[in-house]
């Protein structure tokens, strides 16, 4: 137990987060440890997002604590906390004129905030992370010529150079094509599961956590949520009240899948 | 190969630099060339070309300089901090307030000492008064910084107005050059240059974070930056090299918006690259455009700021075209 404490990455204890009048999360107790793979799961407005900036130190949230690494978070420095927690963001990059590489090395900011040089290390970092997404033939380009799905590669690779512990992804899926999803996610779990890093996904996608995430965060109606392994988690019972629609499990000989069924349109569950 | 690139555009800005300064020496009324320039210190040549260059074009070139470099990098620091294309230094009022200063010394008659402390005590209650509306009323944005800005920027307007069309017709003309920008009368200090060192310096400094922060707000904050730190040392930095820059030479026009364009089409985005690329073709164009300024309808002179728009306005049309084509 006092072995598995010490390893807590994030300690999320007794967190609320409310928007104006809306309370989207209410006392979340979270332990995220080092190796672990999170989905974050819940309807349009559940508070996905808004909890990814929070923990991310983007907002101010409104009681209880968030611990990174024993300390905090809103004690440690700007800069410190970008060395440890990296963010995609929802909507992509900004298509602020530059090249592919040039927009991947600004992953590496926190590590180089003061010094005017390139390192050859951090080039290297940056090339290697390029290079896990498929992009270093495209180093060159600039990125108002990418599609939106290389787009979101690039987003990718930015946020593996930045190689922080614990890495935060807002709809990592989106722009990418049915292939990409699944291989990008893998590379990208196999890479954070090998440093012993952590990642926590926002997704609206069932079968793509279901297939990547060993742990499901599912958040509810007016703050409650269910947290644990995702087996446990992802239930139909669960689901179907989390998104106020009936959501069927099915067994297949490719894997466990989750649809919805409209049985009776006007029927309206409670959670 | 990035880097090499880099370094033969500085090498270049700074060659086209002393292009810039010989021309701008051997340009006048007595003519020069550049044989007599070399020789100058020795005692063959006439004290008149000495006096010439040393007491008069020499000074003349050099707040040329300093003030196309503070112009040009306030430009980049103000385009970054309002994530705006169009901002320019003198967007947020700097130089309506340090107007407004100037010409009421004008209007008393006061002397060129005067007139300067004038244009310092107009500035600084102009960026003071943006700030305090712009950061009193709760957490500053970009949007509320830039409309307070430009609201009272057009209430200095109003008051150039006023000051203009109840003065004397003697001291509207003392009064137009002032407001359209000129370099007769202006001499640099040791101050001006250390204070053009300083913003280099402190410009690379923060050249890393200005690429982060053009990116958004949310992204810089993920990646580490202080944001709200870091708008506050933008805002005062640029407000204090424009500041300098409109004291020493008036409300020169066009340098602050065009030259960082210019390179930002040439390629220089990385603001490592465009802070001294700015700070050096800033200080040429100015150079150049001065130059003309005395020379092109001798031996009358222009208000320096009447040239710099004359050549501004179609360069930056042509390199609005390009970059509307080049998105196409």
């Amino acid at each position: 137990m006092t072995a598995s404490k010490a390893k807590a990455l994030m300690q999320i204890t007794e967190l609320d987060v409310s928007i104006g009048e809306r309370k989207l999360i209410s006392e979340l107790n979270l332990t995220i440890r080092g190796g672990e793979s999170w989905g974050l799961l819940g309807k349009n407005g559940a508070g996905k997002t808004t909890l990814l900036h929070t923990l991310a130190r983007l907002r101010p949230w409104q009681g209880g604590g968030i611990d990174l690494q024993g300390k905090p978070i809103n004690q440690l420095d700007r800069r410190e906390v970008a060395l440890r927690i990296g963010l995609l963001f929802q909507e992509g990059l900004s298509l602020v004129t530059s090249t592919v590489l040039e927009s991947a090395m600004l992953g590496r900011y926190p590590h180089q905030h003061s010094r005017l040089w390139d390192d050859q290390a951090d080039v290297g970092v940056v090339k290697a992370a390029l290079a896990e997404f498929k992009l270093l033939d495209l180093a060159d380009r600039r990125i108002d010529t990418l599609s939106g799905g290389e787009l979101q590669r690039l987003a990718l690779a930015r946020l593996v150079a930045q190689s922080p512990v614990l890495f935060l992804l807002d709809e990592p899926s989106n722009h990418l094509d049915i292939a990409h999803q699944l291989t990008g996610l893998l590379a990208l779990r196999s890479r954070v599961m090998q440093d012993q890093a952590t990642m926590l996904m926002a997704t609206h996608d069932i079968n793509l956590a279901s297939r990547i995430c060993d742990h499901v965060l599912l958040l509810k109606e007016d703050g409650a949520y269910e947290v644990g392994a995702a087996a446990q988690v992802l239930t139909e019972n669960n689901l179907s009240s989390a998104y106020d629609c009936e959501i069927r499990r099915i067994d297949s000989d490719a894997g466990v899948f989750f649809t919805p069924v409209i049985s009776n349109p006007t029927s309206e569950r409670m959670p | 190969m990035i880097a090499f690139r880099q370094i033969l555009l500085i090498c270049t800005l700074a060659l086209l630099a002393i292009c810039a300064a010989l021309f701008s020496l051997l340009s006048g009324s007595v003519e020069l060339t550049l044989a007599d320039l070399f020789r100058l210190p020795s005692a063959t040549q006439s004290e008149l070309a000495t006096q010439i260059i040393f007491d008069i074009r020499l000074p003349r070139t050099a707040s040329a300089f300093v003030v196309g470099s503070l112009l040009s990098l306030a430009g980049v620091i103000m385009q970054v901090l309002l994530r705006n294309p169009l901002a320019d230094p003198y967007i947020l009022g700097v130089s309506g307030g340090a107007a407004v200063g100037a010409l009421s010394a004008i209007l008393l008659g006061a002397s060129s000492f005067w007139l300067s402390q004038g244009a310092f005590f107009g500035a600084l209650f102009s960026i003071l008064l943006v700030f305090f509306i712009a950061s009193g009323l709760g957490r500053w944005s970009v949007i509320r910084l830039l409309l307070t800005g430009v609201v009272v920027s057009a209430g200095w307007g109003a008051v150039i107005n006023i000051l203009l069309t109840t003065s004397t017709e003697n001291t509207v003309q003392s009064m137009l050059f002032w407001l359209m920008g000129d370099l007769s009368q202006s001499r640099v200090s040791p101050i001006h240059w250390s204070l053009l060192l300083a913003g280099l310096a402190g410009g690379l400094f923060l050249s890393r974070a200005l690429n982060v922060l053009i990116q958004g707000d949310q992204q810089a904050l993920a990646l580490g930056v202080n944001v709200s730190a870091l708008r506050f040392i933008l805002y005062f930095a640029a407000s204090v090299l424009t500041a300098s820059a409109v004291i020493i030479a008036g409300s020169v026009g066009f340098v602050g918006l065009v030259i960082p364009h210019m390179l930002r089409m040439l390629g220089a985005r990385d603001h490592r690259l465009l802070i001294p690329s700015a700070m050096l073709l800033g200080g040429s164009f100015l150079i150049v455009a001065d130059s003309l300024a005395r020379t092109l309808i001798a031996p009358q002179q222009l208000p320096v700021g009447v040239v710099t728009a004359l050549i501004g306005v179609p360069t930056f049309i042509v390199i609005l075209r390009k970059s509307i084509s080049r998105e196409a």
